[in-house]
């Protein structure tokens, strides 16, 4: 499906994962989330947030997938003991002549899952998303927010913040067709549990008003043909 | 804005659809944008070149590699 997308749209396509994504189901746990990890690289995805399913790999294991996943892990707000960024606060994409700024946000709850303390925290993620959003903006045409909150506490960033085209988000388990609209920004979620591909379809005017902008909701059901490298990976794993 | 009640119509013709066919593919209708919903504010730098761009997304797969079970 994803390549279908890819090859048919005609414009720059990203691919992003609002993150509870390493952990979970059997398999996922016991490979510590590096058939997740080597999947996503073989999809091609361009960044993912950073919930509780994932930091419950622990600090060491987590940096481990980090390492080992073609794309960044992104949490703009999760910080070391110094208050330095645990993982990148946020990406620039460029494709096909535009750039795409990616900015990752955590919940206040992303901790809870972990196995053992770990020397990090969690801040504000308002004053965090206001603090990175102006060096995203220089360097970025568009910017995205990867949010980790929930739509309820997305709305509130949505209504807080400038220049930020839409909300990539989870935790809530929506699937929002047609997008929530807050303050003309563009809170998405498509589900949970694998089963929900997300589409969300943006377009700019040159004067920076947005003139189209459609999610539609995929369900990836039994009758979509299994990508066999993926299998491949899966079954490497059994 | 687009109406609740028109939200409320499109949610449950998913919800039908869901319980029709299960796990198939459920595309809802592409919705044009509102009239009323353009950005607040510029999100572009003035007289940028017009950008069309989309976003696959996917969240909380907890997991998951067999999607549909």
């Amino acid at each position: 499906m994803i390549q279908q997308i890819r090859s048919s749209a005609k414009r720059p396509v990203l691919l992003l994962d609002a993150g509870d994504t390493l952990t979970g189901v059997s398999l996922a746990n016991s490979t510590e989330g590096k058939v997740i990890v080597e999947a996503m690289n073989a999809m091609h995805y361009d960044a993912m947030g950073l919930g509780t399913l994932d930091l419950k790999l622990g600090l060491q294991v987590l940096l481990e997938r980090a390492v080992e996943a073609t794309f960044p892990f992104l949490s703009c707000n999760l910080v070391d003991q110094q208050g330095e960024p645990l993982f990148s606060p946020y990406t620039v994409v460029e494709r096909d002549g535009a750039r795409f700024g990616i900015i990752g946000v955590s919940a206040r709850d992303v901790l809870i899952l972990a196995p053992d303390p770990i020397p990090a925290s969690v801040l504000d993620p308002l004053t965090s998303v206001k603090q990175v959003l102006p060096e995203v903006r220089a360097q970025s045409d568009v910017v995205i927010l990867l949010s980790r909150l929930g739509v309820e506490e997305d709305k509130a960033l949505a209504k807080s913040l400038q220049g930020v085209a839409a909300i990539v988000g989870g935790k809530s388990l929506e699937r929002t067709a047609p997008p929530v609209w807050v303050a003309g920004v563009a809170l998405v979620q498509a589900g949970y549990n694998g089963e929900w591909l997300g589409r969300l379809d943006i377009g700019f005017d040159a004067q920076g008003k947005m003139v189209e902008a459609v999610n539609e909701i995929i369900a990836l059901g039994p009758e979509l043909a299994d990508d066999p490298r993926l299998v491949a990976i899966v079954d490497s794993y059994r | 804005m687009i109406g609740r009640s028109y939200v409320r119509q499109i949610n449950l013709a998913i919800a039908s659809l869901l319980l029709l066919t299960g796990c198939s593919r459920t595309n809802t209708p592409a919705i044009p944008l509102p009239a009323t919903v353009p950005a607040a504010t510029a999100i572009l730098p003035p007289a940028s070149k017009p950008v069309a761009f989309t976003i696959l997304h996917t969240n909380d797969s907890s997991g998951y590699v067999d999607p549909c079970g």
